[in-house]
């Protein structure tokens, strides 16, 4: 029966959604799920115990030394070398691809790197875009297993808990061994809501004329839950960081909407939004590009757009 | 000191890019540097600029067509260039690649090497892990922020996550990788066009490199691309009409409501 293998993620106390999503494409690819997580976090560790896994590692941090690529992928390969998974799993996030990336040098073994699908078959497929999403490519491991991948965020469905909750092992990974080690997190403050797990995402472009006016866009995003995007235009002009960057040299988003504020529409930013499920562009240019792949627009000015859009939603939420 | 970039040669992203049968033909798209080493090399550049005597090498396994776009790496002042062009080298697999340039840094014995955090084409990620790894040596990946302490042999790096900006410690030598925002690439000056003509380029087999064929081949991929095809188009969309702003905003959270049902 084959086993699977996945590096659950979480911040803070939460499970972060991905790994659900991990769970969901653990599930498709085989019977028995293993995990691993790094959390000093019990209330995390208990939400992993009941994602339905067999066996539950904790790589436990020390104080002031948390994620070290060397000393993870060396434990992590240990894991593979005793259970044998034929896939591990990680989320295509920061950590997960680099762990990953890590842990395929480390072992030699096959990597596909940003699943968005996968298709059954007697050796199944993986689907992942290539060329910022202008090409879709389809590939299949010709050696292992094991096999290693990442998956995008936001595109599988969450699993839900489970069966009985397991206990976690721990696992003291050893950082003598590591010569690059992760000694501080500044934590983002409590509720904001990341780019690349929000379901709806409002993105500002040049369009919003000056960077005072992103605050309109701020002010919608914390009264309806979403979280704000940017264009590399006024990245670079210097309007807002490039964390909030969407697009081949920013970050890669799939919300249930995108509003795109002011945004022409290149082709290195639709390469960040365009498998959003529903795209709506505000832009006073009729023919702008961005309207090509909208499913909804209004020719018009955002600045006087969002603020109505605001209220209309409220609104309509009662 | 010796500083190294190793840069990838990727199509521009604003290339359309057609399909030859199951594969992309790339026969006529223009190839750029790949935009994350940009950043990498800036970030090398940077540290010469501070001291002299710092020597930067340009890195690339990839064809010797790729002249033109590397020689602008020597424009924009690093010191020596070194394409591997071989065809037993199988260019799409990033362990392969990694074992190429492992093999050329080691003679080249930088104390750092700059890498992009992904190559625009296939966003593997992989490769300059991957060299870290057959170095043995430490690497941070996907760096906003770095600053290298070379008397006392150690760095730090920032990046960014989902759960904020992450502080690494590290020590040197090491690998780090590009995150857009580590800094601004400045652009060649006239003076560094001339200068690059005459500065050392050099293109090696694999047997400069080191390496035997056997280990870089194709018959050692471990994934194979099966097919390459268009992502099917978004169907044409709808501009919301309306005589005055306020009634397109009232029918554009209508229709999300009831025909989208996003909100
Ligand atoms: C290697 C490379 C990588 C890149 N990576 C990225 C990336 O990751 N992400 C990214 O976004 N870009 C990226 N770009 C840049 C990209 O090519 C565009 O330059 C950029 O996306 C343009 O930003 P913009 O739409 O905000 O600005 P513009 O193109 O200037 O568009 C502004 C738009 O606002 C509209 N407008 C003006 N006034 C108003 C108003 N009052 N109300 C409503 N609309 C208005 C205009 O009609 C226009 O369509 C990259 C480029 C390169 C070369
Ligand atoms: N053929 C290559 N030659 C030199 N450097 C490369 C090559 N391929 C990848 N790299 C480096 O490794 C990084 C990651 O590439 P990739 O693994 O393809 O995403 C790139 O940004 C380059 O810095």
């Amino acid at each position: 029966m084959a086993k699977v293998l996945v590096y659950l993620e979480a911040k803070g106390d939460e499970l972060k959604k991905i790994s659900r999503e991990m769970m969901t494409v653990a599930r498709m690819l085989g019977d028995s799920v293993s995990g691993v997580i790094s959390t000093a976090s019990d209330v995390a560790l208990s939400s992993a115990g009941k994602l339905g896994l067999e066996k539950l590692t904790n790589l436990a941090p020390e104080e002031g030394k948390f994620y070290a690529s060397e000393a993870f992928a060396a434990e992590l390969a240990k894991l593979v070398e005793a259970e044998a998974p034929a896939y591990v799993i990680f989320g295509q996030t920061n950590l997960g691809r680099d762990l990953a990336a890590r842990l395929a040098a480390t072992t030699g073994v096959g990597y596909i790197s940003d699943v968005t699908a996968t298709e059954e078959g007697e050796t199944p497929t993986f689907v992942k875009p290539l060329y910022a999403g202008k090409i879709i490519g389809k590939f299949r491991f010709k050696a292992g297993p094991p096999h290693i991948l990442t998956i995008r965020p936001n595109i599988f469905s969450p699993a839900e808990a489970e069966g009985a909750e397991v206990s976690a092992e721990i696992v003291q990974p050893d950082y003598s061994s590591a010569r690059a080690v992760l000694t501080s997190i500044a934590e983002k403050a409590a509720g904001t809501i990341d780019l690349r797990e929000a379901t709806i995402v409002i993105s500002g472009g040049r369009g919003l004329g000056e960077a005072a006016n992103f605050q309109m866009l701020f002010d919608f995003a914390e009264k309806t839950g979403a979280a704000v995007g940017a264009s590399r235009a006024v990245v670079d002009e210097g309007w807002i960081e490039h964390a909030h960057q969407v697009g081949q040299t920013g970050k890669t988003v799939n919300p249930t909407l995108y509003i795109a504020c002011g945004i022409s529409g290149a082709i290195q930013h639709l390469a960040g939004m365009q498998t959003s499920k529903c795209i709506v562009a505000i832009n006073t240019n009729e023919s702008a590009p961005i309207f090509k792949v909208a499913d909804y627009g209004i020719v018009g000015d955002c600045k006087e757009v969002v603020p109505l859009l605001l209220e209309e939603i409220l609104k309509s939420r009662g | 000191m010796n500083l190294a970039v190793i840069t990838k040669l990727v199509p521009d992203t604003e290339a359309r890019l057609s399909l030859a049968g199951d594969k992309v033909d790339l026969s006529d798209v223009e190839m750029v540097i790949n935009p994350f080493d940009e950043y990498g090399l800036e970030e090398a550049l940077k540290i010469k600029d501070a001291d002299e005597s710092v020597k930067v090498y340009a890195l690339m396994v990839g064809p010797e067509s790729a002249r033109k776009q590397v020689v602008n790496c020597l424009a924009l002042g690093a010191d020596e260039a070194i394409v591997v062009d071989d065809e037993a080298i199988d260019g799409a697999n990033p362990l392969a690649v990694a074992e190429v340039l492992a093999a050329e840094l080691k003679k080249l014995d930088p104390v750092l090497v700059f890498a992009g955090k992904q190559g625009v084409d296939y966003d593997w990620g992989l490769t300059a892990v991957a060299v870290a790894q057959k170095l043995n040596w430490p690497h941070v990946g996907v760096v906003k922020q770095f600053t290298p302490d070379f008397a006392a042999k150690t760095f730090t790096a920032v990046t960014e996550s989902d759960e904020g900006d992450l502080a690494f410690s590290g020590s040197l030598p090491a690998v780090i990788t590009a995150e857009k925002g580590l800094n601004t690439p400045r652009y060649a000056s006239l003076k560094g066009i001339m200068k690059a003509k005459k500065k050392p380029f050099a293109v090696h087999k694999l047997a400069d490199a080191g390496v035997g064929a056997a280990a870089v081949g194709a018959d050692r991929a471990k994934v194979e691309e099966v097919q390459a095809t268009h992502p099917p188009a978004r169907e044409p969309g709808r501009i919301i009409q309306g005589e005055e702003i306020a009634d397109r905003v009232c029918e554009l959270v209508r229709v999300l409501r009831e025909e989208a049902k996003v909100l």
